[in-house]
């Protein structure tokens, strides 16, 4: 009987993550993984990063965790979604070599002396005595807590065509042995579905047809350890290619071949990343949809048609995929296939992520029913340094929806029974102006901080927030004067009017600017030395400032009926609808805010509901 | 203000306290039993049916106060939620007030403040805030018009018109989260024209209900006729002439002729407060200058306008400090002592008016001519007008208004009376301020009013700003607006604001 301080089921992205927080707390650590798979391995698209998840890998990298450092030691292309539409929206994302991610994470986990990895099949977990005795085909762990990142391996079920099989994914075996612990989890009643494309020969396909997109040398590195603009490997392009009405027609002629559509799958797909079948068939009035070829390595032979998952016959994918321009002698390696899973009720659990009813066993990842590997690891993260800091008698880490995704991500989960796979948005954060991803060293430090470590990350944060500091007061105090060598100079780089006198500060705000640009300009200009991240952080900052503090304003109107105390009771008694009056018996809301929160909660209830709030 | 409110029993008389009647209504409502009032009872209260009327004498220790009909509603069945006393009592005002005197002087209960009842049932949620709202315009309907508008709301015709502002908010919302989340799966191009044509639509909406909230407020809710005009022009003999018909209304002001008269007037179920003015002349005299710039501040704020003439005695200069004001009629008088008259000329000396008419005004004849009728359909479409000369469209057709003769009143004598001719011109006026089916719920209106200006102000961002976050982030702030207007978003102030119009006893 081995022992170890916390054992993690799962060596996938939120596994990695976990082991990889805890066991800077200089615990002893345990992965167990399935035989023959790579740590943090990339089965969905080979991409880190996106909308709201670029946002989610930089607070990871400011808490100290490991993804950031892996995207950035593989990415073979970069790319700023949303460059044109404002720094807050913006987000970077990454095309990783998904060999070499897994073989950059293994070399991590392995560099970490308290991190043991066992690749055997877990035959059985048990609670005991406040601990838990884990079982694989091999050997019997005792562990004092235990996080369970299994993904989609809960009863998962493949589906291509007519044909499916147990397993979570395709290239491995259902996980087994876990009945026994899930017996006593509370599981969702519907089953979450998620599906991926064919994986296409790379050299199958005509490249002149398709727009290139160019890996973008401006886009700065995830990890603030790095140099933001080093490049590990070799960088390649992607192409965009366009589905067709041959395409959309194949796919509708064959509705009762596709499982989705023939009521074999039963689980709930993500709305906001539907199979071909669901354009298909959800949205008859488009003709044409993007196909964006994103190449899956530098040495790997197929590309990922992302766009185009499907669980169709194999030889209608093949069909298909081969009406798409540039596509017309394609090969497929890898057929697509849609994976049926069982999720955790996460409305069980805390917000450390631990089943509330069984203390020590905590979940993180897609098993919580979330998608994404960037919403797998943030999570990975709040269970792994939440066991650590619980078996050592500390503070929990709990981040505020106010100032990070991750915040978001866990009270929207934890707040929910989720209906859909859960991703993140932008649109989630209720204060995107302010949660960017310039400024996530500033927003995270206070929690990286409140971990009592000392590596390198915080000695780095500390000295970035203290030159931010000098930058920030240097900017409100600095003046401009109204001279008439000022005013000349206003107008030749385009600042507009200088009637009186300005603080540089002023000047930042000035819609017709460019804040980064400008800052960096009148730096220059005064022979002040600062780093471009600072003055960076600091620009967008000073930018957004006013606002954010108009919408604080504004918002605390809602705020203060938001904390009225509300009686669900009495609410679920009165004239509302029944799809409301079951939603809000599931979540039995205390608060206003968390009425509103519910998912499905009609305007009309929500009146009804404030109108009788008097207190 | 409510926070001032505490949940003692309260009492208040429910059927007024301005006239006598018959019957008069008091109730007594959040009391924790009710026979803590046995003392003031003959009957035995533990043995009344629960919302049966029983008789009773009521006592004031041995004597008895009157004798009265009393209904006991046991909560949560009765109108504000909480147990509710009913006493049908006779309704002398003196009476009423000796009967509450009594209950509150033995302490057990307080007077309602304003709006405590309904307060109370939107505590007790036996009402929504819509509901309290179309209650407060049905209670205090001076028209049909505020009655239906009173039940729409009541009933939730004009929630449901909000919640789909509301559906079409959530779309703009959408398009715009859209464009951040989502561009690379929609695609750019689709992203804006999706932006673009959601806020179409939604300033098309706001639009259209803002609108609604143009006409003035006052002008609905206690509309007034003023008549204006020279001592001796005959604005006495109109006033008494429209209110022919109305000698039931009681006056509610007592007037000198050096300040001003009004009566409630009923026009088809519509009160008016009919106002006759102080005549207007040069004058020395400190007391009659200050009852003309009052007649002429009455008659700026009028909802109707008439200026009445006397051509015999007009000196047109006397019409100088009103040359500014547009009267919705103008009315010539002493019409059988005019000779050898030039209507045109004269009246565009006069103050600008929509309607125009030529009457002799002497108490027992009502013979008249209209001159013109402005942008208001004609009367004759209301009645059997044939014989009155009428033009529309407002421009002044010379052969009508021509120089005029001796005038004939047998040829000319309308065959409808010419107080119903003002009337129905007044009723068209009010109909049609009707007919863009304006909104009473002044909450309602200063929200549609902040949507607007807040959508004319985002509207203006977008413009000079490509930073969708920033779009977004104003775009909450109209959010909150949108929400305040369907009661999702009610800090304590508005709803303060909403109980503080109601009026006592409800």
């Amino acid at each position: 009987m081995q022992t170890y301080d916390i054992a993690i089921v799962g060596g996938g992205h939120a596994g990695v993550e976990a082991a990889w927080i805890a066991a800077q707390f200089d615990l002893k650590v345990l992965i167990l993984s399935m035989p023959g798979v790579g740590l943090a391995s990339a089965p969905c698209n080979p991409a880190i990063g996106g909308v709201g998840k670029g946002q989610v890998v930089r607070e990871i990298d400011a808490l100290g965790g490991l993804m950031s450092r892996l995207a950035d030691s593989s990415a073979i292309q970069y790319r700023i979604l949303n460059e044109s539409k404002g720094y807050a929206v913006q987000s970077t994302r990454v095309q990783v070599d998904k060999d070499l991610y897994t073989e950059n994470a293994e070399a991590y986990i392995n560099r970490v002396s308290n991190i043991n990895v066992v690749k055997e099949k877990v035959v059985s977990i048990k609670e005991s005595d406040g601990c838990y005795a884990i079982s694989t085909e091999k050997n019997n762990f005792k562990v004092k807590k235990c996080i369970v990142t299994t993904g989609t391996f809960l009863n998962g079920k493949l589906h291509t065509g007519e044909e499916s099989t147990s397993g979570g994914r395709v290239d491995c075996e259902m996980s087994p042995g876990m009945k026994e612990i899930f017996s006593k989890v509370s599981t969702l009643e519907t089953r979450f579905k998620t599906g991926t494309p064919a994986r296409v020969n790379k050299d199958s396909l005509d490249y002149s047809k398709f727009v290139e997109q160019k890996s973008d040398p401006k886009t700065k590195n995830f990890s603030s350890l790095n140099d933001p603009y080093k490049r590990f490997v070799e960088q390649v392009s992607c192409y965009i290619a366009h589905t067709n009405e041959n395409t959309l027609n194949i796919i509708r002629e064959n509705k009762e071949r596709s499982p989705i559509y023939n009521g074999q799958i039963k689980g709930v797909g993500p709305r906001y990343c539907p199979s071909i079948e669901d354009k298909a068939f959800r949205y008859p009035d488009r003709h044409t949809h993007h196909v964006f070829v994103e190449p899956e390595g530098l040495k790997a032979s197929t590309i990922y048609p992302n766009g185009v998952s499907t669980s169709l016959p194999k030889e209608v994918q093949l069909e298909f995929l081969r009406t798409i321009e540039g596509f017309d002698k394609c090969e497929i390696e890898i057929y697509g296939y849609a994976v049926e899973y069982d999720v955790v009720d996460t409305s069980k659990l805390s917000d450390c992520l631990e089943y509330i009813d069984l203390p020590g066993l905590y979940f993180a990842g897609q098993v919580n029913g979330t998608s994404g590997y960037e919403e797998a690891a943030g999570q990975g993260l709040i269970a792994g340094a939440n066991a650590a800091l619980s078996l050592l008698g500390k503070d929990k880490l709990v981040l505020d929806r106010s100032d990070s995704y991750i915040g978001v991500m866990v009270e929207d989960l934890i707040s929910n029974k989720r209906d859909e796979p859960y991703r993140l948005f932008t649109a989630r954060s209720e204060n995107r102006l302010y949660v960017r991803e310039d400024n996530s060293i500033n927003r995270m430090a206070k929690y990286r901080n409140s971990l009592g470590l000392n590596t390198e990350v915080d000695e780095y944060q500390q000295s970035f927030l203290d030159e931010y500091d000098i930058l920030w007061n240097l900017v409100k105090k600095t003046s401009i004067y109204a001279t008439e060598k000022n005013k000349n100079y206003f107008k030749s780089v385009s600042y507009g009017e200088l009637s009186k006198n300005i603080t540089l500060e002023e000047l930042i705000r000035r819609s017709q600017v460019d804040p980064v640009e400008t800052l960096e300009r009148e730096l220059a200009n005064r022979g002040a030395s600062f780093s471009p991240e600072v003055i960076y952080a600091c620009a967008i900052s000073i930018k957004y400032e006013g606002y954010i503090n108009r919408s604080t304003i504004e918002n605390e109107r809602i705020y203060r009926l938001g904390k009225k105390v509300i009686n669900w009771k009495s609410i679920v008694s009165g004239n509302i609808s029944n799809e409301c009056r079951q939603r809000i018996e599931e979540v039995k809301p205390t608060t206003f805010s968390q009425l509103q929160r519910i998912d499905g909660i009609r305007p009309a209830t929500l009146a009804f509901v404030a109108g009788n709030i008097i207190q | 203000m409510i926070h001032l409110y505490d949940d003692r029993p309260i009492i208040a008389c429910s059927t007024g306290l301005q006239t006598n009647s018959a019957i008069g209504l008091i109730r007594i409502s959040g009391f924790e039993n009710i026979n803590s009032f046995q003392k003031f009872f003959k009957i035995n209260l533990q043995k009344i049916k629960k919302r049966y009327s029983h008789f009773s004498a009521l006592l004031d220790g041995e004597t008895t106060v009157d004798e009265v009909v009393l209904t006991y509603f046991e909560n949560p069945h009765s109108y504000n939620g909480e147990n509710i006393l009913e006493l049908g009592v006779h309704g002398n005002q003196i009476n009423i007030q000796r009967i509450i005197s009594l209950f509150i002087n033995s302490g057990l209960v307080r007077a309602a403040k304003e709006g405590e009842f309904s307060y109370r049932a939107l505590k007790n949620k036996k009402l929504t805030l819509s509901q309290v709202e179309g209650l407060d315009l049905l209670l205090n309907a001076s028209s049909s018009y505020m009655l239906d508008q009173g039940l729409q709301v009541l009933s939730g015709d004009l929630h449901n018109q909000y919640l789909g502002l509301h559906a079409s908010f959530l779309k703009l919302k959408s398009s715009v989260e859209i464009s951040i989340d989502f561009s690379e799966d929609v695609g750019e191009e689709q992203c804006e024209v999706l932006l673009n044509d959601a806020l179409k639509e939604f300033n098309k909406k706001v639009t259209s209900l803002w609108r609604r909230v143009q006409s003035s407020k006052s002008d609905l809710v206690s509309p007034s006729i003023s008549l204006v005009g020279q001592t001796n022009a005959g604005k006495s003999s109109l006033f008494n002439l429209l209110l022919s018909n109305d000698r039931s209304i009681v006056s509610d002001q007592a007037g000198t002729t050096r300040d001003y008269v009004s009566e409630y007037l009923s026009i088809e179920g519509n009160t008016f407060r009919l106002v006759d003015t102080a005549g207007i002349r040069e004058t020395d005299d400190h007391i009659e200058k200050i009852g003309i710039e009052r007649a002429l501040e009455i008659s700026s704020t009028s909802f109707y306008k008439i200026l009445v003439v006397n051509p015999l005695q007009t000196k047109v200069e006397d019409y100088n400090s009103l040359q500014n004001e547009t009267f919705d009629l103008v009315i010539i008088s002493h019409l059988d002592q005019l000779n050898n008259f030039n209507t045109e000329e004269f009246l565009n000396k006069l103050p600008v008016s929509d309607n125009a008419l030529i009457a002799d005004l002497s108490m027992n004849t009502t013979s008249y001519t209209l001159l013109k009728s402005g942008s208001i359909e004609p009367v004759s479409n209301n009645g059997s007008m044939g014989a009155v000369e009428i033009t529309k469209g407002g421009s002044i057709e010379p052969e009508n208004i021509g120089p005029m003769g001796a005038v004939n009143n047998e040829t000319l004598g309308p065959i409808e009376p010419l107080e119903d001719v003002i009337q129905s011109l007044v009723l068209d006026k009010f109909n049609s301020l009707c007919s863009d089916n304006p909104l009473l719920v002044s909450r309602h209106r200063e929200c549609i009013n902040n949507i607007y200006l807040s959508l004319k102000q985002f509207q203006a961002l977008t413009e000079n700003i490509d930073d969708i976050a920033i779009i977004s982030s104003e775009l909450n702030i109209l959010d909150a607006k949108v929400s305040e207007l369907l009661g999702i978003i009610s800090p304590d102030d508005v709803l303060n604001n909403i109980f503080s119009n109601f009026c006592i006893g409800k």
